[in-house]
C-alpha cells in the first residue's frame, strides 16, 4: 500500500469546503491510506491560494457591509467574466431577491447588513479553524521549508485579514535548491512533461523555471522560481513509495508519470 | 484550612442611583459589595488571596431601572436559552427534549442582533445558529445538547470573549458532530477555482 502525498487541492477540499461532496471524498480518500504525508509546500500554496481568497471575501464583507454588494463585487471580478453562469452570480442574484424576500434564504439575519456580518464572521471562523487544523489532516507533516515562515492569519486593527507572509523569505536562497539542483535528469523529465505549446500562464512559468534550473545551476534559486515550479515540486519530492493525491490530475498526472510516479484522484 | 470567611450583608438593590462609569454598578457601591438579590454574599479574604472576590455576572453588568445595554439583554437571553437547554437535558422524552431545544434555537437570531458586544460573541452565536440549521430538523443528541448548553453558560459568564476563544468553543461543537459553517461557503471558493481554470 503506497502512502498518500497530499497536494494543495486536497488540503483545500478538506479544510475549506464544509459539508461538501468534495470534502467527503477527500476524507474518504485519506482513510484508504495507512500513512498520509503533508508537505509544507502544500500548506504554503494553500495559504497563498484558497485561504487568501476566503480572506479576500471576508475583507469585501468588511468594506461593503453588504451581502448582496459583496457577492456582486466578486462576480464582477475580471476572472469571472469568463464564466457568467457561476454560483457567485447565482448567489448575487439570490442576494438581490433576498432584499425583498429575506425569509427564503438560510443566511442568518433579516437584512442585508446582518447577513453580511453573518458571512463575515463565518469566514473568520473557518479561516482560523482551518489554520488550526492544517497540520492535523495527515499522519505526518513532511518536507519542511526552513525559508518559509508559517505565520497564522491575523485580523488587523482595520478589521481586514493579514495573511503575510505568503511567500518565503526573500533574503535567502530557496531551501529546496540543493535537492532540485542535484537531479538535473529529473528536472529535464519534468520540463518535457509540460507541453511546450501550452498557452496557460502556469505552464509557461513552470517550463521557464525548470529551464532556468537546468541551464543555470549556479544561479540562486529565488522564491519566485520555487513558486513558479508549483505542481512540479510535488512530483519531484513525492517519495517513491507514495502517490500524489490531488483533484488536479490534468496537471499532476503527466508530471508524476515523467518521474515514474503516480498521481491519483480521491 | 481556608483563609476565607463568608459574611452575608443586607443591602437594598434600589437604594442607590446608577453610576455613570462603565461598571454600570449603582453609584456608591463597589464591586466587592455587589449582589443580585437584596443581600450580598461577600467573600472577605485575607492573606495571599486578599483581592479575590467573586462578583455575580448579572450584578457586574447591572443597569439602572429602565436602562438596558446589549450586554444586559444578552445575559437575559443567554439565561433563557441555556434554561431551555437545561430542561432539554433533564427531559427523558426525546420529543419534549427537542421542543426545548427548538425554543433555544429561536433565541439565537435575537442574540446575534446583539453582536455589537464583540466579534467573539457574534462568531460563537453565528456558529451555534448554523450548527442548528445544518441539523435540518434532526434532534440534537444528548451529548450535543450538553456541549451547546455548556457553551452558552460559559458565554453568559464571559460575554465579551476574544475571537480566538470563540473559535476554541466552535472546535468543541465540531468535535461533538455539529457543523458550524453555513452551507454554500465552500461553493464560493470553488467558483474562484473554476473561474481561474477557465
Amino acid at each position: 500500500m503506497p502512502d498518500a502525498y497530499i497536494e494543495t487541492t486536497i488540503l483545500a477540499d478538506l479544510l475549506l469546503k464544509p459539508q461538501s461532496a468534495k470534502q467527503k471524498r477527500a476524507k474518504e480518500a485519506l482513510k484508504r491510506f495507512e500513512t498520509t504525508l503533508l508537505p509544507v509546500y502544500s500548506i504554503k500554496e494553500w495559504k497563498a491560494g484558497p485561504l487568501d481568497k476566503f480572506a479576500y471575501l471576508h475583507d469585501k464583507f468588511v468594506t461593503t457591509r453588504s451581502f448582496a454588494a459583496t457577492l456582486q463585487a466578486v462576480a464582477a471580478l475580471p476572472m469571472f467574466s469568463y464564466r457568467r453562469s457561476t454560483a457567485n452570480e447565482a448567489m448575487a442574484a439570490a442576494a438581490e431577491v433576498l432584499k425583498r424576500q429575506p425569509t427564503q434564504f438560510t443566511v442568518l439575519g433579516d437584512d442585508d447588513k446582518t447577513r453580511a456580518d453573518s458571512f463575515r464572521l463565518a469566514l473568520v471562523n473557518i479561516i482560523l479553524r482551518s489554520w488550526n487544523k492544517r497540520r492535523k489532516v495527515a499522519s505526518q507533516v513532511v518536507d519542511d521549508l526552513p525559508c518559509y515562515l508559517e505565520a497564522a492569519p491575523k485580523i488587523g486593527k482595520d478589521g481586514l485579514f493579514d495573511l503575510k507572509p505568503k511567500l518565503c523569505e526573500r533574503e535567502q536562497e530557496c531551501c529546496l535548491a540543493s535537492a532540485l539542483k542535484s537531479r538535473p535528469d529529473m528536472l529535464e523529465a519534468l520540463r518535457k512533461a509540460v507541453p511546450e505549446t501550452s498557452t496557460r500562464r502556469e505552464d509557461q512559468k513552470r517550463r521557464q523555471a525548470l529551464k532556468h534550473l537546468i541551464k543555470r545551476p549556479k544561479d540562486v534559486v529565488t522564491r519566485e522560481i520555487c513558486s513558479d515550479l508549483g505542481d512540479a515540486i510535488f512530483a519531484f519530492f513525492c517519495p517513491e513509495t507514495a502517490i500524489v493525491l490531488t483533484t488536479n490530475l490534468r496537471d499532476h498526472e503527466p508530471l508524476a508519470k515523467a518521474l515514474g510516479k503516480k498521481a491519483e484522484k480521491p | 484550612m481556608s483563609d476565607t470567611k463568608i459574611t452575608v450583608l443586607p443591602i437594598s438593590p434600589n437604594n442607590a442611583p446608577a453610576s455613570q462609569d462603565e461598571t454600570r454598578l449603582p453609584a456608591g457601591k463597589t464591586a466587592e459589595s455587589s449582589l443580585s438579590s437584596g443581600s450580598a454574599v461577600v467573600g472577605l479574604t485575607q492573606g495571599s488571596l486578599a483581592i479575590k472576590h467573586s462578583i455575580d455576572i448579572d450584578r457586574l453588568w447591572e443597569t439602572a431601572h429602565g436602562e438596558s445595554s446589549n450586554v444586559v439583554r444578552a445575559l437575559e437571553l443567554l439565561k433563557q436559552t441555556a434554561d431551555y437547554l437545561s430542561e432539554a437535558r433533564k427531559n427523558e422524552n426525546p420529543i419534549d427534549a427537542d421542543r426545548f431545544v427548538q425554543r433555544a434555537q429561536l433565541g439565537l437570531p435575537k442574540l446575534f442582533a446583539l453582536r455589537s458586544i464583540g466579534d467573539g460573541f457574534g462568531l460563537l452565536i453565528n456558529s451555534l445558529y448554523y450548527a442548528s440549521l445544518n441539523l435540518r430538523g434532526t434532534p440534537m443528541s444528548h451529548a450535543q445538547i450538553d456541549v451547546v448548553w455548556r457553551t452558552l453558560r460559559e458565554l453568559r459568564t464571559h460575554p465579551v470573549i476574544s475571537v480566538e476563544q470563540a473559535v476554541q468553543h466552535v472546535e468543541e461543537l465540531e468535535r461533538c458532530g455539529l457543523e458550524p459553517d453555513p452551507a454554500g461557503l465552500g461553493e464560493l471558493l470553488e467558483d474562484f477555482e473554476s473561474a481561474e481554470d477557465a
